[in-house]
């Protein structure tokens, strides 16, 4: 299957404090620190990691809303970091993205009809009948009605305005789409509807996702595949019935371990593995493995040779001197 | 219902409502229930549910005005904690029941040293002189497992994370060894693996002081994990009641039965996850009936009419639906 | 399972007001990562409010009631503002003598000045000035300071930095001092009040509207916007300003009261309006000599500064709570 957008050795690093000169000498964040990755069409890709692996950064460098430091994102065979203004206006039409939060993603001083016709206005697409006709095609394909696009955000509840977020989206009839964490902010009785939601108009599209989520069991349902990130780098990547089965990374262990199931007779029964610390500051990552801090495997080389991301059994990376489950 | 303890609080009939230029808010509308010695309870439900203000109300924490605790009592141990005075309901806070809250970055004072926080119920309530006060905060901080707790005890809550923090709270509301403990979501800011951590933490100290814990959360694994007594409430109610296997396990109210099987899992995967159609309703105006109604899959026309009493479907175990044992074989006929 | 038509609709339109309204996230401390969201106001939510609050009302009677003196002036004045009897060579001595420092008459309903001219009169054509400096002094600040605000804000970097370390210049400097200094250098004359006071006040405006714009260019739907392909220009307009402005409104509205208040001073110290064209400012300069033989001559105009600031804090405090109810005690 090709690749529909691929990205490769991407490294963002952010300044400590803002101001002139002084401040600029504090360090940096080192947010994203030579990421690669791939999404074959038609698709979904988990990206999971816990706060400050730079999972968010790096689904705002693919859609060039910040600017990278190295690296290529290379979408349709070209590398869209270095395209002029003129000709990503036209990539964006195919790269959209939807956000965490339901409360700040809708302006709220937009109707949800002018919100979900912005693109099409943007980008000079159709006149004002044919907008308004797709936008009323658009709210009812994601469960909503006509009637509400003369309504404004605050009168919709939290799933309602992910559904709109979701219907923005899809006004440009993209081919991929960014979830930044788009259930997380939901109840749990929400949460389901968009994940459906989601699935269905990935059938009916064939639509590509990049799903970012901290909840594993969130992107376990949703994804192919999955990779797992910490502190700025990818540790592991496989499809994801292997990863859960067979996780390699003693990291992406420990967070499955973490994860708590609703199931009282098996968490009863379960052996955590807990681990012990802090996550360490993305300014000053460990050397070596930047895992070694907090790993129960650890031995001398792991805190002086950075491990590869490298291929551990068919289709299946990590980067581990020490793999599980091999 | 719980375990063998004896009882330490006992809500009976609690309701307490919002005032607002909109209208009245039920924000709890006639809840009860037990908690034993020893014993750890979860209230469960969605954001707006109740449960948070249900753990405010125990302590008259609830701002006034808008908010009233209109009916109800509060026992603990015996005694009513809602007709207590200013100055006598301050010795319970803090003293024999504790509290932490969802958010460590807020609730800790970022201009005094986090030291100096833990010692402050310490010196109201146990009346320790300065120095003993400082000695039992640090071990407090041990406890908790921070980290070179002499030295962080002159630390501000900045310099902590978010894990350390909690631990922090925890401290804090542990220093006076309280028989009982009101968790506001103590996790639900944190990391999955940090949470692993704090949830750890406090079942250890439960272990160790017999404590009995009031966990509130809307995380159905974290509950599994820890309770053994679940409570779950929607739209200010109780709807069920029961020891943690049955509610997870067979449920008797459609609500439960139904997140049940609507939250993702872990180690399964299935193809399309049962959805809960609509949202949880305003507060304000709560439909007519039962007001889980609208969006039960088994609703019939009485269920919009009568509000469903909380009965015990099964001995120990209650539940507020007109259909609770047979519920799965009852719906209006409905075109998908 | 059957798929139940999906009971959203139970949600839309102000029957069912939303559960996640103000009142109850500010109680209920499961917030979705602790996070509090206001509800945000549209003009006719914000209408509605402040129409709710008497105070306010009051307030915005007042100012209309202000504005109409100061338009109606020719009008509503029933004598000659600068007419004094004293200098009219057909008026017999005696006369003189007796009009002069008349307590209120039906001649003249406020009574006349120690040179025997209306009260009433210059009171309503001193309004004008009045009404003149609030607002022109206002607009001019406003002009500057959303200007620099907006650049400051927006872009950042070392342009930001510049323009707020220029913005705390005239912080540091008191406003009477640099009204003065200003003056000095310009001259006397009424239109220079206005670029005095106005000059001196877009450095707050500048502040407030660029923390403002700080807040909401992060949010998601800006985000969105500019990953939709948005360029700079149409961020601000739709996004970033519409969002942004309501601290600007309330502390606008306020500022026409304290330019009011300003003119008062300034003419204390012999700036603005000059004599004998009436201004509050100036009335109640000449008055405060009488303070003794006459007090009442210098409350009128006292009293007119007073309530006119007055009603435009009330109907700032009202729009600010109209604005967002969980800015009380902000600003």
């Amino acid at each position: 299957m090709d690749s529909l957008l691929e990205m490769r050795d991407m490294v963002k690093h952010f300044p400590v404090g803002k101001g002139l000169i002084l401040s600029r000498l504090g360090g940096t964040v080192k947010a994203v620190d030579g990421v690669s990755l791939d999404v074959a069409e038609g698709t979904t890709l988990g990206l999971v990691g816990e706060s400050g692996c730079g999972k968010s950064t790096v689904a705002r460098l693919m859609l060039r809303l910040i600017k990278a430091d190295r690296g290529e994102v290379i979408f349709e065979g070209r590398d869209i970091l270095k395209l002029v203004r003129k000709d990503m206006q036209v990539v964006r039409r195919s790269m959209q993205i939807i956000f965490q939060d339901p409360y700040a993603s809708l302006n709220p001083r937009m109707s949800v009809g002018a919100i979900i016709m912005e693109p099409m206005i943007i980008h000079g697409v159709g006149n004002r009948e044919e907008r308004l006709q797709r936008a009323e095609e658009l709210l009812e394909r994601v469960g909503l009605q006509p009637e509400h696009l003369a309504r404004y955000p605050h009168e919709f509840s939290g799933g309602q305005r992910q559904r709109i977020g979701v219907a923005r989206a899809l006004a440009m009839r993209p081919r991929l789409i960014i979830c930044d964490e788009p259930v997380s902010a939901l109840d749990v009785s929400i949460q389901a509807q968009i994940l459906n939601l989601l699935k269905e108009l990935q059938e009916d599209f064939n639509l590509t996702y990049i799903f970012i989520a901290h909840d594993l069991s969130v992107v376990r349902h949703i994804s192919e595949e999955v990779a797992v990130m910490y502190l700025g780098k990818i540790v592991e990547r496989a499809e994801h019935d292997t990863l859960y089965n067979s996780p390699k990374h003693p990291y992406t262990v420990a967070l499955m371990s973490a994860v708590p199931l609703p199931d009282p007779v098996k968490e009863r029964e379960r052996q955590r593995i807990i681990l012990v610390g802090d996550v360490p500051s993305p300014i000053d990552p460990p050397p070596g493995c930047r895992f070694h801090t907090r790993c129960w495997k650890k031995q001398d080389i792991c805190s002086e040779v950075e491990p590869p991301l490298e291929e551990k059994a068919p289709g299946h990376l990590a980067a581990c001197h020490f793999p599980e489950n091999v | 219902m719980g375990n063998n303890g004896d009882k330490l609080l006992e809500v009976k009939g609690l309701k307490t409502y919002f005032h607002t230029q909109e209208g009245v808010v039920k924000a709890v509308d006639g809840v009860s229930f037990d908690l034993h010695r020893g014993e750890e309870l979860a209230v469960v439900g969605e954001s707006g549910c109740g449960k948070s203000v249900t753990a405010l109300s125990i302590l008259n924490l609830v701002p006034d005005p808008p908010g009233k605790i209109e009916e109800g009592q509060v026992l603990f141990e015996g005694k009513n904690l809602l007709e207590m005075g200013d100055k006598e309901i301050r010795q319970v806070r803090g003293n024999h029941i504790g509290m932490i809250f969802q958010d460590p970055m807020t609730s800790l004072n970022p201009v005094f040293t986090i030291g100096n926080q833990i010692r402050e119920p310490i010196l109201i309530h146990l009346g320790l002189n300065r120095k003993e006060a400082k000695q039992r905060a640090i071990e407090l901080l041990e406890m908790v497992e921070i980290p070179q707790a002499e030295k962080r005890y002159k630390m501000y809550p900045h310099e902590f994370s978010g894990g350390m923090r909690q631990r922090a709270m925890i401290a804090m509301a542990l220093s006076c060894e309280p028989m009982m403990l009101i968790a506001d979501e103590p996790s639900t800011a944190l990391d999955v693996t940090i949470q692993a951590q704090i949830m750890e933490l406090i079942a250890r100290l439960r272990r160790e002081k017999n404590l009995a814990v009031m966990l509130i959360t809307h995380d159905l694994g974290v509950v599994a994990g820890v309770a053994e007594t679940v409570l779950v409430m929607y739209a200010g109610k109780v709807v069920e009641y029961a020891e943690i296997d049955r509610i997870y396990y067979n449920s008797r109210h459609p609500y439960a039965w139904s997140l049940m099987r609507s939250v993702p899992r872990l180690d399964e995967k299935r193809e399309r996850l049962m959805t809960i159609g609509g949202s949880p309703p305003s507060l304000i105006n709560l439909p007519s009936g039962c007001s889980f109604s609208p969006r039960c899959p088994f609703a019939e026309d009485i269920c919009d009419g009568e509000e469903p009493p909380l009965i015990e479907a099964e001995p120990g175990h209650l539940s507020a639906c007109h259909f609770a044992m047979d519920f799965e074989s009852h719906g209006r006929e409905v075109t998908s | 399972m059957p798929d139940r038509r999906d009971p959203d609709d139970l949600r839309v339109g102000k029957e069912q007001p939303e559960l996640h309204g103000p009142e109850i996230e500010e109680f209920e401390i499961e917030l979705e990562k602790g996070r509090v969201h206001g509800r945000t106001a549209l003009w006719s939510d914000v209408w509605h409010r402040l129409y709710h609050n008497k105070m306010a009302m009051v307030g915005l009677a007042i100012i209309i009631l202000l504005f109409l003196v100061a338009i109606f002036a020719p009008l509503l004045a029933n004598h000659d503002p600068l007419y004094s009897p004293l200098y009219n060579p057909d008026v017999g001595a005696a006369e003189k003598a007796e009009s002069v420092k008349q307590t209120p008459s039906w001649q003249n309903w406020l009574g006349t000045d120690q040179l025997g001219r209306d009260i009433y009169s210059r009171l309503v054509y001193g309004s004008r000035v009045s009404v003149e400096v609030g607002i022109v002094a206002v607009l001019i600040s406003l002009l500057i300071g959303l200007f620099f605000g907006a650049l400051a804000g927006y872009f950042g970097g070392w342009g930001d930095s510049v323009i707020m370390r220029s913005a705390d210049v005239f912080f540091a400097f008191p406003t009477v001092l640099g009204a003065i200094a200003i003056m000095t250098v310009l001259g006397p004359g009424l239109i220079n009040v206005f670029i005095a006071i106005g000059v001196l006040g877009w450095a707050t405006i500048a502040r407030i509207f660029r923390g403002s714009i700080l807040s909401v260019k992060e949010n998601e739907y800006t985000e969105a916007a500019r990953a939709m392909g948005g360029s700079h220009a149409r961020i601000i307009w739709k996004h970033i300003m519409p969002n942004s402005i309501q601290p600007i409104i309330v502390y606008a509205t306020m500022g026409v009261g304290g330019a009011i208040l300003a003119e008062a001073w300034l003419a204390f110290l012999g700036l603005g309006q000059q004599l004998p064209l009436p201004s509050w400012g100036n009335m109640l300069t000449e008055y405060l000599d009488f303070y003794t033989t006459d007090p009442w001559m210098m409350f009128i105009p006292g009293l007119a500064i007073v309530i006119s600031v007055l009603a435009f804090i009330l109907l700032g405090d009202g729009l600010r709570d109209a604005l967002d109810p969980r800015m009380k005690g902000s600003i």
